[in-house]
């Protein structure tokens, strides 16, 4: 463990970024645990953001769920055994989150989560941090049709731009399957394009 | 493995040529650089700070003094799996508690219940009191042979456990009678005059 907090005063001077093994050395240490857990901040907070804001797509809902994200992280942290990815330890958390908020969100509109999807969307443009166009706005909407693993397929895919072998650890689905939920998302998306135009 | 771009010049040009766009969501300058300190604000509020590490203010308190003395030691608090184990040895305690108190009154109550008979008749020690004889205990114990155990018994004089076994099933009613008085007592008259006759003044002077 003094070997990895060494390494990582090394990558903090140098601003590399550091590694999880570094990172839950930190967190592992009552001393460091703080300074493990700014530092694990500063690593992902950027990536969950906008897998986050994919989802949720208004700024203030990302901005809630990412905070509550990192709230249930600091409380779990401990518990993650290092068997899997941090990161996808993390995004799975952060997938949860966003999902019962879109799911609190359409039980207070009274509505289906697709609605509430499709309501996330209508909100997306009084957003003041979306300055897409039409077209964007109709993608958007059309991205929150699809069904939630569907939708994070095409999200990972499509923005992160993650290749299958990743994606398939990280949401425990094999590579072809991924690859064909990707190839029917996008085929779903163009079709709400071709009925928008009508 | 193509990349995305190839992979949607052929599945989907439409999305190809949004994704070059861009997606127009943004968010505030210096957002990142602020969500450090409202996360921590948040956990300060909520009394969530450093949850495994009791400093100033242990998460839970515990519930025994083994368990108190445990979580304020150095190595325990710089340890979380050791930290982890000790809080899980001190936590199902209160839950445990009430289940460990039923299990206790059952006990009791089991065996109360189905305690031996035999504790209910009375001891030995209880029976001979000093205003009785010891015929009147003795006759006591040969009427109510059968609700003493062997112990009890074995405490008995040698002459009450013979007089008690060979007199099994059926208790004497009235006390034992000595060999000497009990052939006295089987004699007819006829005979005791008889035997009275053949008797000199120094013989039945011995006899009585």
């Amino acid at each position: 463990m003094e070997q990895n907090l060494a390494a990582l005063q090394i990558t903090l001077v140098t601003n590399q970024p550091a590694t999880d093994e570094q990172i839950m050395a930190l967190l592992r240490a009552a001393p460091t645990f703080e300074r493990g857990f700014r530092q694990l901040m500063a690593q992902y907070r950027e990536r969950l953001y906008w897998h986050i804001r994919r989802l949720v797509l208004v700024h203030e809902d990302a901005d809630d769920v990412l905070q509550n994200t990192f709230i249930k992280i600091y409380r779990g942290i401990l518990q993650f055994e290092g068997k899997s990815k941090l990161y996808t330890w993390l995004y799975r958390i952060a997938t949860n989150e966003a999902l019962t908020h879109l799911q609190s969100k359409a039980r207070h509109a009274a509505a289906s989560l697709d609605d509430a999807a499709s309501l996330a969307a209508g909100r997306l443009q009084a957003d003041s941090w979306f300055d897409g166009d039409a077209l964007q706005v109709r993608l958007q909407t059309a991205i929150a049709q699809l069904p939630d693993k569907q939708r994070q397929v095409f999200q990972l895919r499509y923005y992160d731009e993650m290749p299958y072998e990743e994606m398939s650890a990280l949401l425990a689905t094999s590579v072809g399957a991924l690859k064909a939920s990707f190839h029917h998302a996008t085929k779903k998306i163009e079709a709400a394009f071709r009925e928008a135009e009508g | 493995m193509k990349n995305l771009d190839d992979e949607l010049r052929d599945l989907s040009p439409l999305l190809r040529d949004l994704k070059r766009k861009g997606d127009g969501l943004r968010l505030p300058e210096g957002y990142f650089d602020q969500l450090e300190a409202q996360v921590f604000e948040r956990l300060d509020t909520l009394g969530d700070r450093q949850p495994w590490i009791p400093t100033e203010q242990p998460i839970q308190q515990p519930y025994n003094l083994l368990g108190r003395f445990l979580t304020r030691q150095p190595w325990v608090m710089t340890n979380p799996t050791v930290h982890r184990a000790v809080r899980a040895y001190i936590r199902p305690w209160p839950r445990a508690l009430p289940a460990l108190a039923a299990g206790l009154a059952l006990v009791a109550a089991a065996v109360w219940f189905f305690r031996p008979v035999a504790h209910q008749a009375p001891l030995l020690a209880q029976v001979t009191m000093p205003d009785l004889s010891e015929d009147d205990i003795e006759t006591y114990v040969l009427e109510n042979v059968h609700d003493f155990d062997a112990e009890q018994l074995a405490t008995l004089t040698p002459v009450a456990i013979d007089d008690a076994a060979t007199e099994e099933a059926v208790p004497p009613k009235t006390p034992p009678r000595s060999k000497r008085q009990q052939a006295l007592d089987d004699l007819r008259p006829e005979d005791l005059d008889d035997l009275l006759d053949g008797l000199n003044d120094e013989d039945l002077e011995k006899l009585l």
